[in-house]
C-alpha cells in the first residue's frame, strides 16, 4: 500500500498524473471514496498525465467518457448501476482488450468483475477542508510497479 | 398467386418453405443469413468493425434483399445467445425478440458452441450432437481477459453444458477426455478461444500429440449460415421458442446486485 497526503484539488490531480505515467495498455484502476473526495480530480490529473487536454467531467449521467491521450483512457462511473450485468453492458472488457486504459468511480462495485488485476485508489478526506489522504493498493500487474509507483507519488506528493 | 390452404404471408414463390432469417452477434462477427428448407439463400458477414449495433440493421436489409424474402416472409427468427462477448449477445438477442415480437413470430436460439460444432459437421467432422467416436468438436469461444467458453458433447461424464474458465483448465479436461477409453480419437477445438489459445490447448499436450486440431480461422466466428440451417431444422421439429422464453447464455451472473454498502450508507442522499 502507497499512502500520500495532498492539500488541494491540485495535489488531487498531481497524484492521478504520477499514476498515469506509469498506465501500460489494458490497465484498470479503480477509484474508491465518497462524494466529493476527489474522484473525478484524480482522474482529470490521469487524463492530463497521458497527454489529454480537453475537459474531464464525471460521467454519472453518460456512465462512460473517453479521452484519446498516450493511450485511450476510459472514464466510468458506476455509481448509478445496480447490477454486475449493467457493469458488463459497459463492455470494458472489450475495451481494455483493445489496449485501453479504464479508470472507474465507484470503482468498489466492479470488484468481483474487474478488481484482480487493477490499482485501487482510496481517497478519504483528511482533518484539513481540503486534505486529502490516498492510498493506493496494487494489485496484479501492478505488483511490480510498486516501486515506480512510489517514486512517482512520492516526488509530487505533499 | 396464393393459392387455398397456405397462410395469408405466403407469397406461393417456393412452396410451401420456410424461411429463417439468422442473427449472429454473439462474438467478433456480425452476421446475417437467410435460409430455407434447401438451405443458406443468401449471407453476410463482417469482422472488421466492433460495432454490432451499428452493423446488425443495415445487414440484415441487405440480407433479405439479396434473398428476395420480405419481413413478412420470416417464419422464424434464429439467433445465437452466446457465450460469447457480452454486448455482442445483448445486442443480437435484443434485436432477434424485437423482430419476433413485432412480426408475432416465434425464436430458434442456438447456443455459438453448437453452432460451432454444426459447421464442422457441415464439412464432415464430427456431428451436430458431438456423438461421433472418430473426431468431436468442441468450441472454444474467447471471453475475453483470459478465459474460453467450451462444452463437452453429452456423455457418461456429464457434458452438453457451456462452462467456462481459464484456457489452462480447458487443457487438463481435454487430457482426461482423451485419456478416457470411451473418449473419441481426435478433438476438433473450434473457435476464436481456440486459435488464441492454441499454444496451451493444442502444441502442449505431449500425451496426445496429434489427437488436437485447431480449427482454422474461416470458423473464429460461429458461421451465420450454418446457425440460419441448423435453426430451419430446429423449426421444423417444433423447437421454436416464444420470444420472451428466450434467455442469453451469458454465463457470469449478470443479474447478481452490485454490493452498494458504500452508496447506500451515503448520509442524507437518496438516489433518483
Amino acid at each position: 500500500m502507497i499512502s500520500a497526503r495532498t492539500l488541494s484539488p491540485e495535489g488531487t490531480q498531481a497524484i492521478g498524473a504520477a499514476v498515469a505515467e506509469l498506465l501500460a495498455p489494458g490497465d484498470v484502476v479503480l477509484l474508491v471514496g465518497g462524494l466529493g473526495a476527489g474522484k473525478t480530480t484524480f482522474v482529470q490529473g490521469m487524463a492530463r498525465g497521458l497527454g489529454y487536454s480537453g475537459a474531464v467531467t464525471s460521467p454519472t449521467f453518460t456512465l462512460c467518457h473517453s479521452y484519446a491521450g498516450r493511450l485511450a483512457l476510459v472514464h466510468a462511473d458506476l455509481w448509478r448501476l445496480d447490477t454486475v450485468g449493467e457493469i458488463l453492458d459497459l463492455a470494458l472488457d472489450e475495451e481494455l482488450e483493445g489496449g485501453a486504459v479504464v479508470v472507474a468511480e465507484w470503482g468498489e462495485a466492479a470488484e468481483g468483475v474487474l478488481g484482480r488485476d487493477a490499482l485501487i485508489v482510496h481517497i478519504e478526506a483528511g482533518a484539513m477542508p481540503d486534505e486529502r489522504d490516498v492510498r493506493l493498493e496494487p494489485r496484479g500487474p501492478w505488483s511490480a510497479r510498486v516501486a515506480a509507483l512510489a517514486a512517482a507519488v512520492a516526488r509530487v506528493a505533499a | 398467386m396464393v393459392r387455398p390452404g397456405r397462410s395469408a404471408r405466403c407469397r406461393g414463390c417456393k412452396g410451401c418453405g420456410v424461411n429463417i432469417l439468422a442473427i449472429e452477434t454473439a462474438t467478433i462477427e456480425v452476421g446475417v443469413a437467410v435460409a430455407d428448407e434447401n438451405g443458406p439463400v443468401a449471407a453476410f458477414s463482417v469482422r472488421a468493425r466492433r460495432r454490432h449495433a451499428e452493423s446488425l440493421h443495415p445487414a440484415v436489409e441487405t440480407v433479405l434483399s439479396a434473398a428476395g424474402v420480405g419481413l413478412a416472409d420470416v417464419n422464424a427468427i434464429a439467433v445465437d445467445i452466446g457465450p460469447g462477448l457480452f454486448t455482442g449477445i445483448r445486442v443480437g438477442v435484443a434485436a432477434a425478440k424485437g423482430y419476433a415480437m413485432a412480426l408475432g413470430i416465434p425464436i430458434v436460439a442456438l447456443t455459438s458452441l453448437e453452432i460451432l460444432r454444426a459447421a464442422c459437421a457441415a464439412a464432415g467432422v464430427g456431428d451436430s450432437a458431438g456423438l461421433d467416436r472418430r473426431a468431436t468438436v468442441i468450441g472454444v469461444v474467447d471471453l475475453r481477459r483470459g478465459e474460453v467458453a467450451w462444452s463437452f458433447p453429452p456423455g457418461p461424464g456429464g457434458g452438453g453444458q457451456p462452462a467456462h474458465g481459464a484456457p489452462a483448465e480447458l487443457a487438463a479436461k481435454l487430457a482426461g477426455y482423451l485419456g478416457d477409453a470411451a473418449g473419441p480419437e481426435q478433438v476438433v477445438l473450434a473457435g476464436d478461444g481456440a486459435i488464441r489459445y492454441r499454444a496451451v490447448l493444442a502444441d502442449g499436450q505431449d500425451v496426445h500429440a496429434g489427437r488436437v486440431t485447431i480449427a482454422g480461422p474461416e470458423l473464429a466466428a460461429p458461421p451465420v449460415a450454418s446457425l440460419a440451417v441448423q435453426a430451419v431444422i430446429r423449426w421444423a421439429g417444433g423447437r421454436a421458442l416464444d420470444p420472451a422464453e428466450v434467455r442469453p447464455a451469458y454465463l457470469r451472473d449478470a443479474d447478481t446486485r452490485i454490493n452498494w454498502s458504500t452508496r447506500h450508507d451515503a448520509p442524507g442522499l437518496v438516489r433518483d
